[in-house]
C-alpha cells in the first residue's frame, strides 16, 4: 500500500461518485410532488401515528420513546420532530419535511417517520 | 521478544486513540443534519495500522475499538452499538479484496472503507427495522464517505511521516 495518490485510485473514485449520482438520481426523481401525502410514524416498526399532511392543520403527537419523549408537530403539511432526547439531536435538527425522499429518522429513539404519497385509487366515481 | 512487545505497545497506543476519537466524535454535536454523516476520526487510527502492520492487526484492532468505545459510553448492546459492529466487520470483509490487490493507495483504501461501511450500515438498519426508509439516505452517504474518507487518509499520511521520522 502506497502512500500517493495512483491513478487506480481516481478510478475507483470517480466509479464510487457515479455510482451515487445515479443513485441520487434516482431518489430525487421518486419524489412525487403533487400527490396527497400522508406521514406515518413508526416506533419499534410498528405504525403509531399517521397525519394526513394534505389537510394542512396543525397537529401535535407525543410519544414516550426509547429515551423518553418524543414530540412531532405538523403545520402547513409538513411535519418535523420539535424535541426529543438523544446524542446529537438529529432528527429535531433536521426540522421539517414535506417530501417522501427526506425521511425524519431517530435511531436512538427507535423511531421514524416516513412520508408517504397517497395514490389514486383506480377506480374513484361509478357512473349509471 | 522484544520486537513483539514494541508491537503490542504500538497496537495499544493506537486503539486508545482510536476509543477517545471515536467517543470524542459521538458525543460531539452533529455538524451535518444527515444521520449516519461523520468524519470517522477513528479511522486514522484504523488506516495508519493497516498501512505499518497488515490486515489482520487493523481488524483486530477495528473491533475492539468498537466494542470498548460503547463499553465506555454505555451503549454495548444497544441498536447505534449494534449497526456499528456489523457494518465495520462486513465493511472490513469487503475491504479484504480490495487490500489484496495491492494497486490501490491509501486514499483509495480510505475512501473505500468509508463508503463500504457507510453502504453496510444502511443496508444493515434497512434489515434491522424491516424498512426501505433509509435508502434514501444511500447517496449522500456515498458521498460525504468520499471526502471523509480522503480527509482521513490525508491525516493517516501525515501521522506516519511523523512516526517515520521519530523512529
Amino acid at each position: 500500500m502506497s502512500l500517493k495518490l495512483n491513478k487506480y485510485d481516481i478510478i475507483i473514485t470517480i466509479v464510487v461518485a457515479l455510482i451515487a449520482c445515479l443513485l441520487l438520481f434516482n431518489v430525487l426523481r421518486s419524489d412525487n410532488q403533487e400527490s396527497d401525502k400522508i406521514a406515518n410514524v413508526y416506533f419499534e416498526n410498528e405504525l403509531v401515528h399517521s397525519f394526513n399532511l394534505s389537510e394542512k392543520k396543525e397537529e401535535v403527537f407525543e410519544i414516550e420513546a426509547t429515551n423518553g419523549l418524543v414530540i412531532i408537530e405538523t403545520k402547513d403539511g409538513k411535519v418535523r420532530v420539535k424535541s426529543e432526547t438523544s446524542q446529537k439531536n438529529i432528527c429535531s435538527i433536521q426540522s421539517w419535511s414535506d417530501s417522501s425522499v427526506n425521511p425524519i429518522v431517530c435511531l436512538p429513539n427507535n423511531l421514524y417517520i416516513k412520508i408517504e404519497s397517497v395514490e389514486d385509487e383506480d377506480v374513484d366515481v361509478f357512473i349509471k | 521478544m522484544m520486537k513483539d512487545t514494541k508491537k503490542i505497545v504500538i497496537l495499544g497506543l493506537f486503539l486508545a486513540l482510536a476509543i477517545i476519537l471515536n467517543i470524542v466524535e459521538n458525543v460531539s454535536f452533529a455538524f451535518f443534519v444527515i444521520p449516519g454523516v461523520k468524519l470517522g476520526l477513528a479511522n486514522i487510527s484504523t488506516i495508519f495500522i493497516l498501512y505499518y502492520f497488515g490486515y489482520k492487526e487493523m481488524f483486530l484492532i477495528n473491533v475492539t475499538r468498537v466494542v470498548l468505545a460503547n463499553l465506555i459510553t454505555g451503549l454495548l448492546f444497544s441498536i447505534p452499538f449494534t449497526i456499528a459492529f456489523f457494518s465495520s466487520v462486513t465493511s472490513m470483509l469487503l475491504l479484504y479484496f480490495i487490500y489484496r490487490s495491492n494497486k490501490i493507495s491509501i486514499y483509495g483504501i480510505s475512501m473505500i472503507q468509508a463508503v463500504l461501511f457507510n453502504t453496510m450500515q444502511i443496508i444493515i438498519v434497512c434489515l434491522l427495522y424491516q424498512s426501505n426508509v433509509f435508502i434514501f439516505y444511500l447517496p449522500y452517504l456515498i458521498f460525504s464517505g468520499i471526502a471523509t474518507g480522503y480527509l482521513v487518509a490525508l491525516s493517516a499520511k501525515y501521522l506516519v511521516r511523523l512516526i517515520d521520522k521519530i523512529y
